[in-house]
This record gives C-alpha cells, sequence and structure tokens, in this order.
C-alpha cells in the first residue's frame, strides 16, 4: 500500500515537470520563430551595409582613427550569452570558445550580454567590466546602439585598440557556430567574404567631410552588426531551449509510463493479496463451523 | 535621360522604402540636402531630422534617424538607425517618451548617460515635430 502512495506520487511529480518543460518548449518555439522573422529583414541591411563599407575602404586611401591599426594590443570582448539556463550546452559552448580566446589576451575589457555569460566568466576567473541584462531575450536596436556608444567612446579615449563580439551565429535550425568577429579598428581582410554590389572604380565625394562621414558610417555600422549579432545570437538559444525542452519532456513521458507500470503493478499485487487474504481467512472460517 | 532614380532606405528592422523616385531630400550633419537623378557619387552623413521623397509629384515626409547615404551611380541607398513616415507617428506616445527623458536629463548622470539622454531627447522632440507638421497640413 505505502509502495502505491509512493508511486503515485512521483508520478504526480513527473507530471507537473512535464507541464513545464512543455510550456518552455513551446514558448521557446514561438520566441524562436519571432527571432527569425526579426533577422530576416536585418539581414539584409546587414549585407547592404557591410557591401557599402567595404566600396568605401577599397576606394579609400586615407587616414581615419576608425582604420588605424594600434600597436599595443587592449582588446575588448562582448561575449553574448543567455539570461537564462535550460538551455542545452548553448551558453558553456559560448563560454568556452570566449575563454580560449580570451585567455590569450592580456588586458582584455569584457562586455557580456546575458546573465550566464557574466556569471560564467566570473566562475572562471575573468573579470567582467561591463554587462548588459535584458538584451539576448528579445534584442532592440536601442540595446545595440548602449553597446556601441560605449565601446566607441572608450576606443576614442584611447582605453581600447580592438573590439570583438563572440556570438553564435545561425545558419539554420540544425547549424549555428560560434562566431568571433573584429568590429574595430576596420580592415578590409574582414570583409573578404562580401561581394561588392557595384565594382567599378570612381571617384567617390565625402561631404560634409571624409572624418564626419567616417565618424558617423562607423558607429551606424557596428549597430547594425551587433543588433544582427544579438538576433542570432537569441534565435540560437531560443532553439537550443527548444531542443532541451523537447527531450525533457520526452524522458518525462518515458518515466511516466514506466511509473504507471510499475504503479499497475504493485496495484494488482496489493489486489492479489488481498484476495489471498479473504481466501485464506473464508477457508479458516468455515472449518472453524 | 530619365528624371528618375532608384532609391533605397533600409534600417536594422526592416525596408522602409524601396522605389523609383524623382528627389530625395536629408537632413546631412550639416544641413539639409536634395538629390537629383545623376547626382555625381558621394556619400554623406545623416543626422537626426526630416526625409522628404518626392514621388510621382507629390512630396512624402519620414521621420530619419542618424545613418548615412551612399550615392551611387546607378542607385541612392540610405541607411538609417530608424524611420517612420510622418503619418505614422504616435503623437501621444512620443509626448510620453519626451516627459520621461526630460525627467531622466534632471537626475543625476554619468557624462555619458547624459550624453545618451540629450541624444535620445533631440530625436523625440524631432519625431514630435515631424509628426505634428503631417497633422497640421491635413
Amino acid at each position: 500500500m505505502n509502495n502505491m502512495n509512493e508511486i503515485r506520487r512521483h508520478i504526480k511529480a513527473v507530471e507537473q515537470t512535464r507541464q513545464i518543460t512543455n510550456a518552455m518548449y513551446l514558448l521557446s518555439t514561438s520566441q524562436m520563430k519571432r527571432a527569425i522573422s526579426k533577422m530576416a529583414f536585418n539581414r539584409t541591411y546587414l549585407r547592404r551595409i557591410r557591401a557599402t563599407v567595404k566600396d568605401i575602404l577599397l576606394h579609400t586611401n586615407r587616414q581615419h582613427v576608425f582604420l588605424e591599426d594600434r600597436g599595443n594590443k587592449r582588446q575588448a570582448f562582448v561575449v553574448i550569452g543567455a539570461d537564462k539556463e535550460m538551455c542545452g550546452s548553448y551558453n558553456n559552448d559560448i563560454l568556452k570558445a570566449a575563454k580560449e580566446i580570451i585567455g590569450k589576451c592580456e588586458q582584455p575589457y569584457i562586455m557580456t550580454v546575458g546573465i550566464c555569460a557574466q556569471t560564467g566568466l566570473e566562475q572562471a576567473g575573468f573579470k567582467v567590466n561591463m554587462h548588459l541584462y535584458g538584451a539576448s531575450q528579445n534584442p532592440f536596436v536601442h540595446h545595440a546602439r548602449q553597446i556601441t556608444e560605449h565601446l566607441v567612446d572608450m576606443y576614442l579615449e584611447n582605453e581600447i585598440d580592438e573590439v570583438y563580439v563572440i556570438f553564435t551565429r545561425y545558419y539554420s535550425q540544425t547549424t549555428q557556430t560560434i562566431r568571433c568577429m573584429r568590429l574595430l579598428p576596420l580592415h578590409i581582410e574582414d570583409f573578404e567574404r562580401i561581394n561588392v554590389e557595384f565594382d567599378k572604380p570612381r571617384q567617390i565625394d565625402f561631404t560634409p567631410s571624409f572624418e564626419e562621414v567616417f565618424d558617423t558610417m562607423v558607429p551606424q555600422y557596428m549597430i547594425g552588426y551587433i543588433y544582427s549579432a544579438l538576433n542570432h545570437a537569441s534565435a540560437c538559444e531560443n532553439i537550443a531551449r527548444m531542443n532541451a525542452m523537447q527531450s525533457a519532456t520526452k524522458n518525462a513521458d518515458e518515466m511516466i509510463d514506466k511509473l504507471s507500470r510499475e504503479f499497475n503493478a504493485a496495484r494488482q499485487l496489493s489486489i492479489t493479496n488481498e484476495i489471498t487474504e479473504i481466501a485464506a481467512a473464508s477457508s479458516l472460517s468455515e472449518k472453524a463451523i | 535621360m530619365s528624371n528618375l532614380f532608384k532609391l533605397e532606405i533600409l534600417t536594422p528592422k526592416k525596408e522602409f522604402f524601396n522605389s523609383e523616385v524623382e528627389a530625395l531630400t536629408f537632413t546631412s550633419t550639416d544641413g539639409e540636402r536634395t538629390i537629383l537623378a545623376g547626382h555625381a557619387p558621394m556619400i554623406s552623413t545623416l543626422g537626426i531630422g526630416e526625409l522628404r521623397i518626392k514621388k510621382d509629384g507629390e512630396w512624402e515626409t519620414a521621420f530619419q534617424s542618424e545613418g548615412f547615404v551612399e550615392v551611387r551611380p546607378d542607385e541612392v541607398l540610405v541607411f538609417s538607425q530608424l524611420c517612420e513616415w510622418d503619418k505614422e507617428i504616435d503623437l501621444v506616445h512620443v509626448q510620453k517618451v519626451k516627459a520621461a527623458l526630460e525627467e531622466e536629463a534632471r537626475s543625476e548622470q554619468s557624462i555619458s548617460e547624459q550624453r545618451h539622454t540629450a541624444i535620445s531627447l533631440a530625436r523625440t522632440i524631432t519625431r514630435l515635430k515631424v509628426g505634428s507638421n503631417s497633422k497640421t497640413r491635413l
């Protein structure tokens, strides 16, 4: 009898967990769809802005603060992780890659997006200089603007020499890879895979001036890139969570199956026991008469 | 030679505009500029301000945020952080945002925060101006 109660309680607990995992699965599915639909527009923007920047870089040989290679390397990293756990190996993967890259630098400046990225890096002994919450689940342009403004300020005040962003790039439902991309200074090598849309040598006029154009254009490009990185990361996070929750729900189903079989066996056993007891008692009472 | 040219306006969120137009007026960091067909290749900056497009003889107005413009021989590309048609600006909402930002500007802030608020405030004020101009014209 005791055994039956125990099993019943266990089934109830598993059912409740299953409800939670199933709800999280449905939620992450819809969030993933939203992130992917946002990405569709963003991809065009990013492709075109990168093509334009490449085009400009190809046609100018002038100097600007955003283009120069400063000798001593003080790198800044933007690591994009998740705010929440329960998404399989997503956070671990990005942290592993980030630790490997950042570990090589002497004076890294670390900026994290998402609580998991922050705590993970702090546990590994890195100093996180700045963190941003809330941007990983549903990124907005103003999140990207906030990050960019901060980094550009630091770059212009000569506190950092290079800016990298580490995030998970979305290709399809099944393929996502971790990318580390240099944003500052601009180098033509970083644009190798981009096709220039209009490839004819020509003279380009810069108005009001070359400096002013670069002063506005480069932060714009960074905002576009960081916004798209945030979107990619959020899509990947939700895919990882979706898969994790799907297998958790499946496991819970299997467990409930197994437990209800055990429960039935226990119930049958108790019924058999009762019948045996009654039969034995009645044969005893018959004998007594 | 036709007096039309191809204009594309892109923002990180969506493709805002893509069509053949007669003229484009935008606010650069040093004032307004107008581009007609056959303009020489140029790259210019976009400030916070008003953007006007002349299409089929009619001018259409929109709010523009920071970005840049590339004039190519074949087309004109505008990259802006945010674009919004004047008719679509929600004045009540923008008023609220403006009040909140003014409140923020009065509170104690670091220098970078101060600048951030100032930029946001400039943006809301321009949005309000562009939006209310459209209402009075109707």
